[in-house]
């Protein structure tokens, strides 16, 4: 039996194009179910007879990064139907990128020139409110449930005579949602400090590890406690995110901590995390920026900080009246973004009528960043 | 003076890092590839720390004679063989993940099914709390639970199919509750619980005619998508418009030196 009937069409339209430094393949998928396709390279080290296998991907683009300037390089797609069964496209035309003349580039990036706007805008309203709250003008701030159940939290695992294990998740020390859960942990460190029990935080970051630690002694210092501090309690696990998991969650339950703090950045980990410590009695209190992980805290844990208000927490915990004003400039900025969004809606949809159509497009373009 | 030059550094390294944002050539862009290479610098030493404090940390367990000091013998035990072995592959091999390594062989028979099998245990973690989270206590998490039901339905294959048979038994069962509560009303209360038990019995008989039901199963995966797109993302887009908005405040803290309370 033949198999040239099962043979797929070899992809159309291979699309070879430079962007940058990097060479941009796209291509239309044929009218048969695709199982991958594969992506292969002739250069001055590869010939027709032996080239190199870049890698394979079931999508119709791929992106070559692993390119240098002026070197001419060529391209085939392979498709599979089936393990064994494909086809290949012709080899592309030979292309190669040019050497980058950085100084060529403007001294400024027109394309973010709508940032730049905002951020101005957003740094006077700073300003105000933060000269505006040192003359004594302190802004309202809503109660916020986490935050305030933090001294809950540690009075509770002090009845139950049991350590508090905090973490700020997985991410860099670069990441404003670490630092965000640094300067918890050092209120924590405090309030836990005073009522003499243990406080334990593993890190998946070397980096985080040590500015924990300087975040807990400092805490410890402050409440006149610096003799409990225990060094060998901020501890490094590993960089691995489950390997990480596994390691904490180890902890959780040898330990069986009376109050389990999860501020920082997670990934798939957080349910994890906050499903073990919930198993083993410890009241959860969690914050994150990571949007995604959100609901898996809000099913699993007692209290918490939702996005922004993971930020807001070291000037609500702070009470310093600066700090907090600062937090009144974000709710002014987010009446003005709604006013924008709104008006853009109202001139959308009346140019869809016909009515105002020069003026949306003309609005629209205003906020377009990047080009 | 302890607390001035943490301030200076930050306040510098800010607004340069935000400047190199703005500005797309020489020396800025050189600069910003530097700083990159200073943090990967500084990680790789810091590791070593993170190192020390992992084994100090067990070995402190193991001659204490705790509880649970088997698990910290292996811990340091397999950190030393995997150690040794990456170094030797890479004397033999040229690489511990290149081909052939047997280095290799360690991390995808050993490493990797580990790993996928602490990220499975998310799917029982998962049923654990929507258990909690599902049950219908208020309006908020009965609404919850009703959208991520359909949601759930629309995104498996099969969700059409399953969605005829839930929602008869859904039209019948809540039929029959309006029908029994309606004889514990009287006057217009009454006779309005008992049109609405009737319109749901209604509602479930009449997936019976193949054109009704049909038409139900191809309304869940295209309610399930308007689930997402519409009311899913716009709480998710309100979310980061506020923590973009937050992480700006917080920068420009930082930057400014407002908060202190990573060096106070």
């Amino acid at each position: 039996m033949s198999v040239f009937f099962l043979l797929p069409l070899p992809v159309e339209s291979l699309n070879v194009q430079v962007k940058e430094n990097k060479i941009i393949l796209t291509w239309k998928a044929p009218q048969i179910e695709v199982k991958k396709y594969e992506i292969y390279r002739i250069d001055e080290n590869h010939d027709k007879e032996n080239p190199l296998l870049l890698g394979e991907t079931s999508e119709t683009k791929f992106i070559d990064t692993l390119v240098k300037p002026n070197i001419n390089y060529s391209y085939l797609v392979r498709t599979y139907i089936d393990d064994t069964i494909y086809t290949d496209t012709d080899w592309s035309k030979p292309i190669k990128i040019s050497i980058e003349n950085k100084n060529n580039k403007p001294w400024f990036d027109m394309k973010k020139l709508p940032v730049l706007l905002f951020l101005i805008i957003f740094s006077i309203l700073f300003f105000y409110y933060y000269y505006y709250s040192r003359m004594g003008k302190v802004p309202y701030i809503r109660k916020i449930a986490g935050l305030e159940a933090i001294d809950d939290a540690v009075g509770r695992a002090t009845e139950m005579g049991r350590p508090i294990i905090y973490t700020t998740g997985i991410g860099a020390l670069s990441d404003p949602s670490i630092i965000a859960g640094i300067a918890i942990l050092k209120y924590v460190a405090k309030k836990v400090a005073g009522y003499g029990i243990d406080l334990i935080v593993p890190n998946n970051d070397p980096l985080i590890m040590l500015a924990s630690r300087e975040a807990v002694k400092e805490g410890f210092t402050e409440a006149g406690r610096p003799d409990l501090y225990r060094e060998e309690n901020i501890m490094f696990l590993t960089t691995e995110q489950f390997g990480f998991t596994a390691g904490f969650n180890g902890i959780v339950i040898r330990e069986k901590p009376g109050a389990a703090f999860y501020q920082g950045y997670f990934y798939a980990e957080s349910l994890l995390m906050a499903e073990t410590s919930y198993n083993v009695g410890a009241i959860n209190i969690a914050g994150t920026t990571a949007v995604t992980q959100l609901p898996f805290f809000i099913v699993s844990c007692d209290y918490t900080l939702i996005g922004e208000e993971l930020y807001a927490a070291s000037a609500y915990l702070s009470k310093n009246p600066s700090e907090i004003g600062t937090i009144k400039a974000e709710d002014v900025a987010k009446i003005i973004i709604i006013f924008i969004v709104l008006l853009g809606s109202l001139l959308l949809t009346l140019s869809e009528f016909g009515i105002f159509k020069n003026i949306a497009e003309v609005y629209v373009n205003m906020f377009k960043v990047g080009g | 003076m302890q607390t001035q030059i943490p301030v200076i550094t930050t306040f510098i390294s800010g607004i340069l890092i935000m400047a190199l944002f703005f500005i797309p050539r020489d020396p800025f862009t050189q600069i910003e590839q530097l700083t990159t290479r200073w943090y990967i610098i500084i990680s790789g030493f810091a590791l070593l720390l993170g190192i020390d404090s992992l084994i100090l940390y067990h070995w402190r367990k193991i001659r204490r004679g705790d509880k649970d000091r088997i698990y910290s013998l292996i811990l340091i035990i397999s950190f030393f063989i995997a150690l040794i072995w990456g170094i030797w592959a890479w004397y033999k091999y040229g690489g511990p993940f290149v081909q052939n390594s047997s280095y290799l062989w360690l991390f995808q028979n050993i490493y990797l099914p580990l790993d996928a099998t602490m990220f499975s245990l998310l799917a029982f973690f998962i049923a654990s709390a929507a258990y909690r989270a599902f049950r219908a206590r208020n309006l908020e998490s009965t609404l919850l639970l009703i959208s991520a039901a359909i949601v759930m339905m629309g995104r498996v294959p099969f969700g059409g199919v399953i969605f005829v048979p839930f929602f008869f038994a859904f039209s019948i069962l809540t039929g029959v509750y309006f029908l029994y509560i309606a004889t514990r009303y009287v006057g217009l209360g009454s006779i309005l619980r008992f049109f609405v038990g009737l319109l749901f019995i209604f509602l479930g008989i009449s997936l019976f005619f193949p054109e009704f039901s049909k038409i139900i199963s191809q309304f869940i995966p295209s309610l399930s998508d308007w689930i997402m797109q519409y009311p899913n993302n716009a709480g998710q887009r309100a979310i980061n418009l506020g923590l973009i908005l937050g992480s700006i405040a917080f920068s420009l803290r930082i930057i400014f030196g407002i908060e202190r309370g990573y060096i106070r």
